[in-house]
């Protein structure tokens, strides 16, 4: 089965079953064997549940149907922002930072109640070809309603200076098959970019952007819990994302897996999953629930925003 | 009524407008040229400049950090 076909019958699968969390194809065991995670239960070991003692089967597209599978429960996946908080910072990743910032770091957008992280420093060219050097995060970290290019982006809270200004996103869809939950700031201000091309807590990140692949161990350095690892337990996911207010689906999401203790938690949104070796980006991390982490791939950012790498070249 | 003359002046008032019509509007033309062009060039010199260092937005073409305060409140 071509991706175009497996993505279309894995967005199919979720869409029509709303207990359903997660679903991708194991392409690594062998047969390839269909993964499909569920807040429904109990799970039967068959491509049904029980809800409320009946049992509903789980519509499959025919593409899908001649799979092996797996089922398991799982919790409900969210958005990973975080309540705005005015306590003393937990970790390096909640101090306030002179010029030049490294990323990593907190950020709130001017007159919002949440936090998230400004993750990777990127370069991009405009469609002038001009180039500019800011914070990469998503949308819903970035973005508040009615969002206007300009919107000014904070260390919290937003009575101090902004460190960037919202330039571009990429919006997420109740009604569309999302790809990409992300948005940049031109960190340009009176004449200096504010920002570092360091990552609290890893330092300068690899040159160039790399895809996920299952097995590949990943770091990242998040506002809420620091510098972490996991690992990738799947790429080419279709996950239902909770928004507080609306739910929405991505097709070919990469999985990520803790190590030892989270991975992420709310406030990590924003984040960039870097693989573990070359320090190189794969993934920008949007959500999360129980042991699992979600991130877009990054290649979509690429292509969505004009990144080039590296990022002070 | 001088019937000559009347015709004499509208004869030379129809070759003046003949001519006013076939010179007249490529003066202005010209003129339009040069003063718009001349009117126009900060403007084309400045989208130039624009074109040549890449587009709008801010200026910096390099990256250069700053060492600014940034967490006065």
């Amino acid at each position: 089965m071509n991706t175009a076909i497996q993505n279309i019958a894995l967005f199919r699968l979720v869409a029509d079953n709303p207990d359903l969390t997660a679903a991708w194809i194991d392409h690594e065991s062998n047969p390839p064997t269909l993964q499909v995670l569920t807040t429904a239960g109990p799970v039967l070991g068959k491509l049904a549940v029980r809800v409320h003692n009946e049992v509903i089967p789980l519509l499959v597209s025919p593409q899908l149907q001649d799979l092996p599978y797996h089922i398991e429960r799982s919790d409900p996946l969210h958005d990973l922002r975080a309540p705005l908080a005015f306590g003393a910072p937990l970790n390096a990743n909640q101090e306030c930072q002179n010029e030049p910032i490294q990323l990593g770091t907190q950020l709130q957008p001017a007159e919002a109640n949440w936090v998230g992280t400004a993750g990777l420093p990127v370069k991009w060219i405009d469609p002038n070809r001009k180039p500019h050097w800011g914070i990469l995060s998503n949308w819903h970290v970035m973005c508040t309603a009615n969002a206007k290019k300009g919107h000014p982006q904070h260390q919290p809270t937003d009575l101090r200076p902004a460190i960037a200004h919202l330039s571009d996103w990429n919006s997420v869809s109740e009604l569309a098959n999302n790809y990409l939950d992300a948005a940049v700031a031109d960190a340009w201000l009176d004449g200096f970019h504010t920002i570092s091309p360091e990552i609290i807590g890893i330092g300068p990140y690899g040159n160039h952007p790399i895809d996920a692949i299952v097995g590949l161990e990943v770091t990242k350095s998040g506002r809420t819990t620091g510098v972490t690892h996991a690992r990738c337990s799947a790429v080419g996911a279709t996950v239902r994302i909770g928004y507080g207010d609306f739910t929405a689906l991505f097709s070919d999401q990469d999985v990520f897996t803790h190590s030892a203790g989270p991975f992420s938690a709310p406030g990590d949104s924003g984040s960039g999953i870097l693989g573990h070796s070359c320090l190189c980006p794969c993934a920008l991390l949007f959500a999360g629930g129980g042991d699992l982490t979600i991130g877009c791939p990054i290649r979509y950012a690429t292509q969505r925003f004009n990144l080039v790498f590296p990022f002070n070249l | 009524m001088d019937t000559k003359n009347d015709t004499r002046n509208a004869a030379a008032a129809a070759k003046m407008k003949a001519a006013c019509q076939l010179t007249k509007p490529q003066a202005d033309f010209m003129s339009c040229i040069l003063s718009a062009a001349f009117a126009a060039m900060p403007a084309f010199l400045a989208g130039l400049m624009n074109c040549l260092g890449g587009g709008d937005g801010p200026a910096g073409d390099d990256y250069a950090p700053g060492d600014r305060a940034r967490c006065s409140s």
